[in-house]
C-alpha cells in the first residue's frame, strides 16, 4: 500500500469551507457598508471604504475561525481517517489561499462601489484611513487594544498590490494566533490556554509594529526611533509565523480525539 | 487485515482504563466486543482508530503502527453515536464529504440505506431526531466499506425496527463485501446472532476471546419439572433461574460431560444452549 496524499484534499476543503464563511462575513459587511453609504448620502458623514471596513473586521473574523479550526476540525478529519499531519498541512495551504482571496474580493467590491458612486455622481464622502496609534503614546494597554483594531494599513488607491499583501499577511497572522490559542486550549485546558492568549497578543503586536515601522506608519512611542527595511520586517514576520505554526504542530501532533 | 494488540494499557491520571490487553483479530468476520458501561470498550476502539495512543504496549495493523499512518487510517472507520446537533450541513453534502476520504465508499449503497432508513437528503442534520442521527452514522459506516469498520454503540437512539434494518443490512453487506467488523454493545441478547467471534472486556481487562459457537457450549440451559431440574443442577454453577408453573429452566456455566447429558435425557430434561447474555452477565458481574 502506498501512502495516500490527503493534504491537497484537506487544503481545498478548508479553503472552500472557510471561504463560505468568509463570503457570509463579506456579505454582512457589504450590507452594513450600503446602509452606511445611504446614511452618508443624506447627512453627509464620512464613511470608510469597503476595503478599510473589511480590513479591520477581518482580523477578528480570522481569529475566530482559527480557533474553530483547532477545536472542531481535528476530530472531523481524524474520524474520516485523515492524519493530524495532513490536516495541519492542508489547513495551512487552504488558509493561505483564503488570506489572499479575501482581500482581493474586498478590493474588487471596493472598486465596484467606487464605480457606482462615480457613475451616478453620488455625493458620498469616502474617508481615507488614518492609523491613529500616535494618540496612544506610551500607554501599552491602549497600544495593544488599538493595535488590534487599527492594524498596519495601506490605502488601496495608493498601491494596491502592497495593500492586498499587507491585508493578507495581517489576517493570516490573526488566523495563526487563533489557531494557536484554540490548540492550546484543547490540548492543555484553560490555564495554559490563557497563557497562549497573552502569547497571541504579543505575536499580533510584534507583527503590527514590524509592518508599521517598515511602512512608515505611526507606531507606539517606544519604537518611534527604530527603522527597519520592509524585507527584514517580512522575513521576521514569516519567522514568527513559522514558530507559531511549529508550536501548533507540536500541540496537535498527538491530540486525542474525544467525543 | 491483521490487527495485533500487544500488552496495551491506557492510564487516565491514576486509573487504568485498559490494563495489559493482548489479542489478535485477523479474519473478515463480525466481532462482538462486550463490556459493561465504563469497561473500556470505547477506549480500546479509539486506539484502533488512532483517536488516541496507548500509554504502554503496542498496536499494529498489517504490521505497522496505525497512529498517524495515512494509508492505514483511511481503512479504519470508527462509527460512534455522533451528535449532529451543531451540523448545519445536509446529508447529501455530508456523504459527499466522506466520499472524498474513504477509498471504498459506495454512493449507490449509501442511497439504498438512506431509503431504508427513510432519511431526508436535504434537511440540515441538526434537525434530525436522535434515531435518524444514529442512522446517519450507521449509513456512513456501512457505505464506507472500510476494511476495518468499528461500530461503537452506534445504533443507540435507534428504535427496535430501525435497529433490525441495520442488522439485516449489516449481514447482507458483510456477505457480499467481507471485512473486519467490530461491534461494541451491551444489547447482547438482541445482537448475539450477528457475532462470529466475541471479546469480553471487564474493568479494563480482556476476559475472553472466543468463537461464538464454541462460547455458547460453555454452558447450558436445563429445562424440565422443577424438582428434577433442581436435583440435576444442584452441584453446578447456576447463572439464572426461570420458572413458569412447575416448569423450571436453569442456566448453568461449565461444559456438560456426555454422561451428564445422558443423565439429563434419562430424566426427561431438555438441554439447550446458554445465551450469550447470561454468560456475559456472569463473567462481568459483581467485580466492582
Amino acid at each position: 500500500m502506498k501512502q495516500p496524499r490527503n493534504y491537497p484534499k484537506v487544503a481545498s476543503d478548508m479553503f472552500f469551507l472557510q471561504g463560505t464563511w468568509a463570503s457570509g462575513f463579506l456579505g454582512v459587511m457589504l450590507i452594513v457598508q450600503i446602509i452606511k453609504m445611504i446614511t452618508s448620502y443624506f447627512n453627509g458623514n464620512e464613511v470608510n471604504t469597503f476595503f478599510t471596513a473589511t480590513f479591520i473586521a477581518s482580523n477578528i473574523f480570522m481569529l475566530v475561525i482559527g480557533i474553530i479550526s483547532a477545536v472542531g476540525f481535528i476530530p472531523h478529519y481524524v474520524s474520516n481517517g485523515i492524519t493530524r499531519k495532513d490536516y495541519f498541512k492542508g489547513t495551512i495551504i487552504g488558509t493561505i489561499g483564503l488570506a489572499l482571496v479575501l482581500p482581493i474580493i474586498s478590493a474588487v467590491i471596493t472598486g465596484a462601489i467606487q464605480l457606482v458612486i462615480n457613475l451616478f455622481n453620488l455625493l458620498i464622502n469616502l474617508e481615507s484611513f488614518e492609523n491613529p496609534l500616535h494618540e496612544a503614546d506610551n500607554h501599552i494597554v491602549a497600544d495593544i487594544i488599538t493595535s488590534v483594531i487599527f492594524t498596519p494599513y495601506i490605502e488601496l488607491s495608493s498601491n494596491w498590490i502592497a495593500a492586498i499583501l499587507v491585508f493578507a499577511i495581517n489576517i493570516f497572522t490573526y488566523y495563526v494566533v487563533g489557531w494557536l490559542i484554540g490548540a492550546a486550549f484543547s490540548r492543555f485546558g484553560v490555564i495554559v490556554g490563557l497563557l497562549f492568549i497573552i502569547l497571541g497578543f504579543i505575536v499580533v503586536q510584534v507583527e503590527d509594529i514590524l509592518l508599521s515601522i517598515s511602512l512608515g506608519l505611526n507606531v507606539p512611542g517606544f519604537v518611534d526611533e527604530i527603522e527597519i527595511p520592509i524585507v527584514i520586517s517580512i522575513v521576521a514576520i514569516l519567522l514568527i509565523l513559522s514558530i507559531c505554526l511549529w508550536l501548533i504542530r507540536q500541540l496537535t501532533k498527538r491530540m486525542i480525539v474525544k467525543f | 487485515m491483521r490487527i495485533e494488540v500487544n500488552n496495551v494499557s491506557v492510564k487516565f491520571k491514576n486509573r487504568y482504563a485498559l490494563k495489559d490487553i493482548t489479542f489478535t483479530i485477523n479474519e473478515n468476520k463480525i466481532y462482538g466486543l462486550l463490556g459493561r458501561n465504563g469497561a473500556g470498550k470505547t477506549t480500546l476502539l479509539s486506539l484502533l482508530a488512532s483517536f488516541r495512543e496507548p500509554s504502554s504496549g503496542s498496536i499494529s495493523i498489517e504490521g505497522e503502527d496505525p497512529f498517524e499512518n495515512a494509508k492505514l487510517m483511511q481503512h479504519v472507520n470508527f462509527v460512534f453515536n455522533k451528535d449532529y446537533k451543531d451540523e448545519t450541513d445536509n446529508l447529501k453534502n455530508t456523504l459527499e464529504n466522506v466520499n472524498r476520504y474513504r477509498p471504498y465508499f459506495d454512493f449507490d449503497y449509501a442511497n439504498h440505506l438512506i431509503q431504508r432508513f427513510k432519511l431526508p437528503m436535504d434537511k440540515p442534520l441538526k434537525q434530525f431526531s436522535k434515531g435518524m442521527q444514529s442512522a446517519v452514522s450507521v449509513t456512513i459506516g456501512l457505505a464506507s466499506r472500510a476494511p476495518i469498520t468499528i461500530f461503537d454503540e452506534a445504533y443507540n437512539g435507534m428504535d427496535a425496527p430501525t435497529r433490525e434494518i441495520f442488522y439485516q443490512e449489516l449481514l447482507e453487506d458483510q456477505s457480499e463485501h467481507p471485512r473486519i467488523i467490530i461491534m461494541s454493545t451491551h444489547l447482547v441478547s438482541e445482537m448475539d446472532y450477528l457475532f462470529d467471534e466475541v471479546l469480553i472486556v471487564n474493568i479494563g481487562e480482556l476476559v475472553l476471546q472466543e468463537e461464538y459457537e464454541s462460547l455458547v457450549t460453555k454452558g447450558a440451559s436445563i429445562t424440565g419439572p422443577a424438582e428434577d431440574v433442581d436435583s440435576f443442577v444442584q452441584s453446578m454453577n447456576q447463572l439464572n433461574t426461570k420458572q413458569l408453573g412447575n416448569t423450571k429452566s436453569v442456566m448453568i456455566y461449565g461444559e456438560l460431560s456426555d454422561a451428564e447429558r445422558k443423565a439429563a435425557q434419562a430424566k426427561g430434561l431438555e438441554v439447550g444452549p446458554i445465551s450469550l447474555q447470561e454468560l456475559f452477565i456472569h463473567l462481568t458481574e459483581g467485580e466492582e
